[in-house]
């Protein structure tokens, strides 16, 4: 038979390159249709995930001497000295930033990332930051102005575990906030975390973030997004008093965190007389709600040694139960 | 058959591959706006009650405000209104027996105390639903805020700066109670700045209102400020009533701290577009129907004021 002047095993032949060049056609198209998607939503997201750029990387103060074998592709592990080490990075907007890291006394390592609040910078963490490294390195001293740094009466870390520790200053927020920028310090979080993944000695699958205020809605967010990612796995995050103050709900982050398989823990911890942490906190119920009464205490001033439970224990809590899923 | 294989196969796997493929996930909660707010404009009813309780049970809607947030565009704008405008109140003949009021009794109501309005949102509910009856004006957010939460509030962020533009007297006196400019208020001072009351004038004390807002507005925004925000919302959120999520806040917050002070648009109806009549003593009513319509039209739009 003839079709068109065509032979049947023309015919057959044509009709099976035709069937090939439209499935090629249709799998082209997929994948073209696929990436377009993932574009489409990076552009819709007015905070897509930042390339975080860390201009300046620790270097190794100290290496282990390498043991020399026949096996050439041991490479050798670095342990850097306990001293913190200064991270500038930058958020994808080209925004510079500084950080802080507290290397740990292993390699690979947790790391815990922590986020300040708008009444100061990265300093504000300084004092529990040396007390998570564990390295000997906090002098216990009073400070009769901020109980958070107040380090003598910091509980005794007995966890025996030394942490990597990580903090930055948001974008505006060299001492306080100048300037009220959350769109912008979502911006920060990300890059801090994509940051933090790549620090030395840090094991990108044990992280943990903790924050104040802002910060605690940054933690949240921060320790969500870098899930999204895929560039490391956050296990858990302590917020002290959130208020879903960086534009987007609390409830978000903590609840993608929260029902993840496996769940990663939250701390939402809370004085009654904060209308907003009390209103975050109850959005997301199956977090652990810690709250201190009725007390107007904020973010930081919730870090009290009258408080009971103590709060820095309860960090310790978190990050264990984080750390041990 | 091995054609009829492979041809099943790749119509499979080329079905099937779009799904397997990883799904990228998009940022929580994160809006097309700026400051991931909505896409487009929000507007937010801002009612200050002559309530002196600590709670919302009753009072009148002294100080009416209609803001324009335009997400796309980085704007605001403050539309005010007289207290005294006379509107159709929607949903309480039955309990109440009367179907129009002052602007201001469309609040009081619809408070829980009163109870005539079993709508959401108590009196900025019915507020909102006056607004849509008499204008086909649709408001998405509302914030209303008593006296008592107005002094704390600025006594908080501690006091504002007000220039008045022209002299205040109350009712009754001759003499000025605030010459012609500037002047740093507590919020006591603040409230009595915006009480002051000249029924004569119709946009006297709506023009005073809109000067406190811009004073809270540059006062929030300052370096003695800013970094105490999150701890006052903390503190006050619950001492005024409002019907927006602590994000949308926080957005709408974002947004405002972007505007310049002087790009932000403060308009009310015209005077000579209302008048009093004499059925009634101290009310106001528009002079052509359907003007204060299109103002709100061309408000929404974003199109007046210029």
């Amino acid at each position: 038979m003839h079709y068109f002047g065509l032979s049947e095993a023309n015919m057959r032949r044509s009709t099976l390159i035709l069937i090939i060049s439209f499935l090629l056609i249709f799998l082209f198209s997929s994948i073209v249709l696929y990436n377009q998607r993932e574009i489409q939503v990076k552009e819709n997201d007015t905070t897509p995930v930042p390339s975080a750029t860390s201009t300046e990387t620790p270097q190794p103060s100290a290496t282990l001497p390498p043991t020399i074998t026949n096996t050439p592709t041991i490479t050798p592990i670095v342990i850097l000295d306990p001293p913190p080490v200064e991270i500038n990075f930058s958020a994808e907007d080209g925004q510079l930033l500084s950080g802080i890291y507290y290397p740990p006394d292993s390699n690979p390592a947790p790391l815990v990332v922590l986020v300040h609040w708008a009444r100061g910078d990265q300093t504000e963490w300084t004092e529990i930051a040396l007390w998570l490294q564990n390295r000997s390195q906090l002098v216990r001293e009073p400070n009769y102005n901020k109980t958070w740094r107040s380090s003598d009466w910091f509980p005794e870390n007995t966890s025996g575990v030394s942490l990597g520790i990580f903090t930055f200053t948001l974008r505006e927020c060299e001492d306080q906030c100048k300037d009220y920028l959350p769109g912008e310090w979502l911006l920060d979080i990300q890059a801090a975390m994509e940051t933090a993944v790549e620090l030395t000695g840090v094991d990108k699958s044990k992280i943990v973030t903790a924050g104040a205020s802002i910060g605690a809605d940054g933690a949240v967010y921060g320790c969500a997004s870098l899930n999204q990612s895929g560039l490391g796995e956050c296990r858990g995050s302590y917020a002290l008093s959130p208020g879903s103050l960086l534009t987007i709900p609390f409830e978000n982050g903590a609840n993608e965190l929260i029902y993840n398989d496996p769940p990663r823990p939250i701390y939402c911890v809370y004085g009654l007389r904060d209308d907003a942490a009390v209103e975050t906190c109850s959005a997301v119920p199956d977090a652990r709600q810690i709250d201190y009464g009725y007390i107007e205490n904020h973010g930081f001033e919730l870090l009290q040694p009258i408080q009971n439970p103590d709060p820095l224990l309860l960090l310790l809590e978190l990050i264990n139960t984080a750390l041990s899923e | 058959m091995k054609k009829n294989k492979l041809f099943y196969g790749l119509l499979i796997v080329s079905l099937v591959l779009p799904f397997l493929l990883p799904q990228p996930v998009q940022a929580a909660g994160a809006n097309d706006g700026i400051c991931n707010g909505p896409d487009g404009v929000r507007t937010i009813l801002i009612v200050g009650t002559d309530y002196r309780a600590p709670d919302y049970l009753y009072g009148m809607g002294d100080s009416i405000m209609v803001l324009r947030v335009d997400f796309q565009n980085k704007e605001v704008s403050v539309m005010g209104f007289p207290r005294d405008l006379w509107v159709q109140i929607p949903d309480v003949e039955e309990d109440n027996g009367r179907t129009h009021g002052k602007l201001n009794q469309a609040y009081f109501f619809g408070t829980e105390g009163m109870g005539y309005y079993d709508g959401p949102g108590f009196g900025a509910g019915l507020m909102q639903a006056t607004f849509m009856q008499n204008w086909g004006f649709e408001i998405d957010h509302y914030i209303v805020i008593n006296m008592r939460m107005f002094r704390n509030v600025i006594d908080a962020i501690g006091g504002i700066a007000v220039y008045n533009s022209s002299p205040v007297y109350s009712f009754h006196q001759n003499s000025p109670k605030f010459l012609i400019g500037g002047y740093f208020f507590s919020g006591n001072e603040a409230l009595m700045y915006a009480r002051y009351r000249d029924p004569r004038n119709v946009n006297d004390r709506v023009d005073r209102h809109a000067m406190i807002l811009m004073g809270v507005f540059e006062q929030i925004f300052s370096l003695s400020t800013i970094p105490k925000i999150p701890e006052l919302i903390g503190l006050y959120k619950n001492n005024i009533l409002t019907d927006m999520h602590l994000a949308e806040l926080s957005q709408f917050l974002c947004l405002a701290a972007r505007v310049e002070e002087d790009q932000i648009k403060f308009t009310r109806i015209p005077k000579d577009e209302l008048y009093i009549p004499d059925w009634e003593g101290f009310v106001w009513l528009e002079k052509e129907p359907g003007s204060i319509e299109q103002h709100l039209k061309d408000f929404k739009a974003g199109t007046w004021p210029e």
